[in-house]
């Protein structure tokens, strides 16, 4: 029964002449019905919220690629390059190798002939290969000194991982560097020391800007091991954290008259960050660096149990991808628009991750996760049955059905 | 000669009637246009044929599929191969039209056991109010009396 129905229950004169008006909310309503401008001061122009003493409105400009016409017309290569500056040798000068062969016409015939034919053989070991422009590919030398300067290898330096030996740039796994590797390094002959440092370039995860020194020992008598010089800081496997990629990690050993005395304040994960350009720089006068090798690691679960160890926790990293541009939602869109897609694009990326959550757990256990042979096996059936919509959700292999039995983190 | 009229009237030619209705966008039935009263029970009777072709979603908002995917596929192109299975919209004119065509039975939500759909019941992140015909707010969720703060915290569909 309706209101006006109650009240006609009591007679005419005792009623009241009007029925006592409820108020209830009806601006929401006209809102709904004529649109947000229905209350508006003036609904012929935009109402403008800015403070009218502000002189101007900052200007939003969308952002551009710029290009510059004088240079759009060039390369990327030609974009890209430096200017070609002369390098700076801070290292010793290489010594010329005496034992070049000469060889007659007769010889350089019979070895073409022997190289035409497939049958010409060079022993790799025996070569001297010695190339920086690896070095300067991976910028090692720009990233610990500073551009434009690199240096020779002068004294042999051999650094073994077990059976995996450093070279130049060469991929070790995590796990095979967890012990302190075999270091020999040849000694010239004249009374002096070494030092070797050993430094992380991409392992800094702090704020503080420098790499991260993994190993420094210092004044090592010239011919001598290792061992016989003082570890400044201790040895720490490299620590390529999840996500970062290959972290190029580089040995450099310096060559010095004097003992020297290099202070480090304690060896935690943060004190050991420091610049190496400027630790050079500070002992410019006594350290000469005379060889340098490198490789690169990549996440392990040793970096873990490393990082565990050390009492913290292993970060993650990922890649924070830029969200897909998407319309304004319409209540109901003006064309035809596909139901599912529309509607998914609107919804909670939470939602729609525990809804694959809940798919994945219903079709497969926790425990073994495997993916089946065939996506669908009685296709023709589905396909005369199912909606197109439901079965093309059931064939994709991208995206939910690929996250239904790939877990990234296990 | 006598084989071969035995051959003949084996394989008799049957001719498909003349006179099938195809049913076009010109010449749907009267009756389906309109809204039907059953005179026996005095009440709205649903249009059988937009039960038919439609899905309403729970939150009024009407799908059906795309009209004429099966003519000519062999013609058209790639893009029009994928997009012509999808199920789409209806225009919020054809929804009002469509729910007038129903009886209120067909208007309440409805929830089944495994249903596909069901991911697609409740609109989210729409902010503005929404009102049916009558002017009554529609809500996808049971009123709760929160104050305006906190159910927009908590609760992000309408």
């Amino acid at each position: 029964m309706s209101g006006a129905q109650y009240a006609r229950l009591v007679p005419k004169k005792y009623r009241s002449r009007t029925l006592p008006k409820v108020d209830r909310p009806w601006r929401p309503r006209v809102i709904a019905w004529a649109g947000p401008a229905a209350f508006y001061p003036n609904r012929f122009y935009e109402i403008d919220k800015w403070y009218k003493a502000r002189i101007d409105k900052p200007e939003k400009l969308p952002k551009m690629h710029i290009i510059d016409p004088a240079d759009h017309m060039k390369s990327l290569n030609e974009l890209l390059a430096k200017p070609e500056l002369e390098q700076i040798n801070i290292g010793f000068k290489k010594q010329e190798s005496t034992s070049k062969s000469h060889k007659s016409e007769e010889d350089r015939v019979e070895l073409e002939r022997k190289s035409r034919h497939m049958q010409l053989r060079i022993d790799i070991d025996s070569l001297e290969v010695q190339n920086l422009a690896v070095f300067r590919h991976f910028q090692v030398f720009d990233h610990l000194f500073g551009e434009n300067v690199f240096f020779e290898n002068v004294q042999n330096l051999e650094i073994n991982f077990g059976d995996d030996a450093v070279h130049s740039g060469n991929i070790l796994t995590a796990s095979t560097t967890s012990s302190r590797p075999e270091v020999s390094i040849e000694g010239v002959g004249k009374p002096g020391f070494n030092t070797l440092l050993m430094v992380n370039l991409d392992g800094n995860a702090f704020e503080k800007q420098g790499e991260l020194v993994q190993w420094l020992v210092s004044n090592i008598p010239d011919g001598e091991g290792v061992k016989s010089g003082e570890e400044v800081v201790e040895y720490l496997q490299p620590l390529p954290f999840y996500g970062t990629g290959y972290h190029r990690v580089a040995f450099v050993l310096f060559r010095h008259q004097e003992k020297i005395a290099l202070d480090f304040n304690g060896s935690s994960l943060e004190n050991r960050i420091q610049q190496i350009s400027q630790f050079y720089k500070a002992h410019e006068n006594q350290l000469t660096p005379s060889a340098i090798r490198f490789f690169q690691t990549s996440y392990d679960n040793s970096v873990k149990t490393a990082l565990h160890s050390l009492g913290l926790k292993s970060p993650l990293y990922e890649y924070e991808y830029t969200p897909a541009l998407k319309p304004d939602q319409r209540e109901f869109p003006e064309k035809p628009q596909p139901f599912d897609l529309y509607l998914d694009m609107y919804r909670d990326p939470k939602e729609v991750e525990a809804e694959v959550l809940e798919k994945r757990l219903a079709e497969v256990g926790l425990e073994d996760v495997q993916e089946p042979k065939w996506v669908d096996p009685d296709y023709v059936e589905n396909k005369k049955t199912l909606p197109p919509w439901l079965h093309s959700k059931m064939l994709e292999r991208k995206g939910v059905g690929h996250a239904k039995y790939h877990n990234e983190l296990k | 000669m006598l084989a071969k009229t035995a051959i003949t009237s084996l394989c008799a030619v049957r001719h498909a009637p003349l006179a099938v209705a195809a049913r076009g966008i010109a010449n749907i039935p009267a009756h389906e246009y309109h809204i039907r009263f059953d005179q026996r029970v005095g009440r709205k009777r649903p249009a059988q044929d937009v039960l038919d072709r439609f899905k309403r979603l729970n939150n009024g908002m009407w799908i059906h599929a795309h009209p004429g995917r099966h003519k000519l596929r062999y013609m058209k192109d790639d893009t029009w191969q994928t997009t012509s299975l999808y199920y789409e919209t209806c225009t919020k004119e054809q929804c009002e039209i469509l729910d007038k065509l129903m009886t209120p039975y067909w208007l309440r939500p409805k929830h089944y056991p495994n249903d596909p759909y069901s991911a697609y019941h409740v609109r989210h992140n729409i902010n503005s109010p929404r009102v049916d015909d009558r002017g009554r707010f529609l809500r996808e969720r049971k009123k709760v009396l929160l104050d305006d703060s906190t159910s927009q915290r908590f609760f992000n569909d309408f």
